[in-house]
């Protein structure tokens, strides 16, 4: 699992690459600690170079919705395994999904 | 010598004629002729087909009840052994000429029959008959022996084909290097309609090396057969000592230089596989090139440069080598497959040849009957040389024969270490993978022999090593692979990839989800896993998945943990507290799979997909 970042006066842009699943956690701990520099702005998680997600992964995502606390996170480019997780787990309520 | 007294058959019908040339014989005093007058062909033949027997005949070709040429042949038919002398008139001797060409010994003009004439002329029919007949009958005697001599080399030819079938390693042998020496075995070999000279074969050498060889001697028949047997007599003497295969072809090249006739040599490749270094050895006398098969299916040729063996008593020979991991290999073939030709009348050549094998090509080996099968699709058939084509495929670090893999008819991949070959083992001819835990294989659960034996596909890891291959990832890859159809793939990998993770995390380390609540928690769920897969009693429990196909489209996914269980009834009653971090798995699963149940207090999971 790869993260890049692009930040600018609107908000933070997460890119991902790899499969975000049971064994991400660890890497996941310092998007975390990044997200928690940039509180406030908008958030973007690209999913675009994810091929696979898993009810653990999800929950990452979880973890940092509620670790910016309050400001909606958008999910831009999902692929179709991803998006039918999202789908499944109804997590069109809790983010912004942009394709 | 002709006897004193011959007989004479005359038939004519004019009795003029008739009773000149009975006088004119009567007249000769030596030899003397006994006469018998016939004035017509039925009468003559008459005579013959009563048993009577003439010394010669002389025939007038116009008789009451035959006209011209025929009457010879129907007195022919009469005695094929009876001399003839035509007696035409002199106003065509066109006729005469043609009656010579059709088997008459001679001819008599009318008029023209004085005694001398006559006497000359029946002495020569008679021994010229007689000459024909002796070289007739050495003929027959000639085409009897040759057609007997031509059954017994047909004989000989079948014997010797036998005999070099005979020479090729038995399947019961090949099917054994599985288990000994981790190397899958194929081939074919269909000699032309000749008996031809080529032959493959191999050799157990020490340790876990094989010796693989193969050659071609120029020529076809019984001396390209004997050289065969000559090449491979010397092969199997050095048999196991083979473990230089370039001092070996220097030796065979020496040997054979004082053997073989001149002109006559055989291309060769002789190869030492080495399954517990992971390496091929070969070297080579201008043998087709062949084509070596990593795992992924990249692949190359391999350098055969040399001289052929026999031509040159000075002929150096070099060794090569090439790694030869798990997963790899190697193609050997016959140059009639790289020079047969396709439809437009060109060579099909070797990068035809290297991109149709590879379609047959899967981790481990080459579908050898699919592929000769699309072979003669494409060539011209009958080929004008035998066909050889073999695959060495190296399966995995051989094991001691396990009881539990030994009842099963659908091969399993078997071993205590290399992670990297869990592809193969989900790859044809595997039905699936089977980690060698702390316990050898006696704790693998039968479910996954029975899902092989169904035709589906079984995975049994530590929860070590599911975790270090991404076992649902492989798998997804290998079920999609293999079942192929309309199914819902992404449901199936969704499936496997929950009921994996629950199995590894919660069934295997028994780490508990709840943790992944809070940023700290993630860390301590991090630690948490970490710690369970550092501790053996944990990281060598089994998660085991099998995956049998069902009527129709559907697939069935069953996952095994050795875990604490857990109250499936309730988990799945319980709603997803809305925002969760977690307790979402089995929700996922229930949405996507058409049916799901649990078994064993919690540690089955069956799914319909």
């Amino acid at each position: 699992m790869n993260f890049q970042y692009d930040e600018d006066a609107s908000g933070i842009t997460v890119r991902m690459t790899g499969d975000l699943n049971f064994a991400a956690n660890s890497e996941f701990r310092q998007v975390l600690a990044r997200l928690q520099a940039a509180k406030g702005r908008h958030v973007t998680f690209d999913l675009g170079g994810v091929p696979h997600i898993d009810s653990v992964g999800l929950g990452l995502l979880y973890i940092a919705k509620e670790e910016i606390s309050g400001s909606r996170i958008r999910l831009k480019s999902p692929q179709a395994s991803i998006m039918k997780m999202l789908e499944l787990t109804e997590a069109e309520a809790d983010f912004d999904i942009v394709r | 010598m002709l006897s004193a007294r011959l007989r004479v058959l005359l038939v004519e019908d004019d009795l003029v004629t008739a009773r000149i040339m009975m006088r004119t014989l009567l007249r000769v005093p030596s030899p003397s002729f006994e006469v018998m007058h016939e004035g017509s062909l039925a009468e003559a033949v008459g005579q013959l087909d009563r048993g009577e027997r003439f010394d010669v005949a002389i025939l007038d070709l116009n008789l009451p009840d035959s006209l011209g040429i025929q009457t010879l042949a129907k007195l022919q038919a009469a005695d094929p052994d009876l001399p003839i002398v035509v007696m035409t008139g002199d106003s065509d001797p066109a006729i005469a000429e043609l009656a010579l060409e059709v088997g008459a010994q001679d001819y008599l003009v009318k008029g023209e029959t004085g005694e001398n004439t006559v006497t000359r002329a029946i002495r020569y029919a008679i021994s010229r008959k007689h000459a024909d007949l002796e070289r007739k009958a050495i003929s027959d005697r000639l085409t009897a022996s040759l057609a007997a001599e031509n059954k017994r080399l047909d004989e000989e030819n079948a014997l010797a084909r036998a005999m070099q079938f005979d020479l090729l390693p038995t399947r019961d042998r090949l099917g054994q290097y599985r288990q000994s020496r981790g190397l899958a075995v194929d081939y074919f070999f269909e000699p032309s309609s000749e008996i031809g000279g080529d032959l493959w074969g191999c050799a157990e050498a020490d340790g876990l090396r094989t010796v693989f060889f193969m050659f071609d001697f120029s020529g076809h028949g019984v001396g390209a057969a004997l050289n065969v047997f000559r090449l491979h007599a010397l092969l199997s003497q050095l048999g196991r000592q083979i473990i230089d295969p370039a001092a070996t072809l220097h030796r065979l090249n020496e040997t054979l230089v004082g053997m073989l006739p001149r002109g006559q040599y055989a291309t060769v490749f002789l190869g030492v596989v080495d399954t517990a270094a992971a390496t091929l050895t070969w070297s080579a006398g201008g043998a087709p090139a062949p084509i070596l098969f990593t795992a992924a299916g990249g692949h190359k040729t391999l350098d055969t440069k040399g001289k052929p063996l026999g031509i040159s008593a000075t002929a150096r020979y070099t060794n090569r080598v090439a790694a030869f991991p798990e997963g790899s290999c190697l193609f050997l073939y016959s140059d009639a497959m790289t020079e047969s030709r396709v439809a437009g009348g060109t060579m099909l050549g070797e990068e035809r040849l290297a991109s149709m094998v590879k379609r047959f090509h899967a981790p481990g080996g080459i579908d050898i009957e699919g592929l000769i099968a699309r072979f003669y699709d494409t060539v011209k058939r009958p080929l004008d040389d035998d066909l050889t084509a073999v695959s060495i495929g190296h399966l995995a670090t051989p094991v001691a024969a396990q009881p539990v893999h030994s009842q099963s008819s659908a091969p399993l991949l078997l071993t205590s270490r290399r992670l990297e070959v869990v592809d193969v083992g989900l790859a044809p001819p595997y039905s699936g993978f089977i980690e060698i835990g702390a316990q050898g294989v006696s704790d693998v659960n039968p479910a996954c022999l029975e899902a092989a034996e169904q035709g589906g596909l079984c995975l049994s890891l530590s929860v070590a090593g599911a975790w270090a291959c991404c076992a649902a990832t492989l798998l997804n890859n290998a079920v999609s692979r293999r079942f192929g159809g309309n199914r819902d793939w992404v449901a199936v990998e969704h499936c496997l990839s929950e009921a994996i993770t629950n199995a590894m995390i919660h069934g295997g380390l028994g780490v508990k989800s709840a943790l992944r609540d809070t940023p700290e928690g993630l860390t301590e769920y991090t630690r948490a896993i970490q710690e369970g897969l550092s501790d053996p009693a944990r990281a060598t429990k089994r998660v085991e998945v099998t995956v049998v196909p069902l009527p129709g489209d559907d697939v069935q996914i069953t996952v095994y943990d050795r875990g604490e269980g857990f109250d499936f009834a309730a988990t799945l009653k319980r709603e997803t507290v809305p925002g969760a971090k977690h307790g979402r798995g089995l929700a996922v699963i229930r949405k996507v799979a058409k049916s799901v149940d649990s078994r064993d207090g919690g540690r089955t999971l069956v799914m319909t997909i």
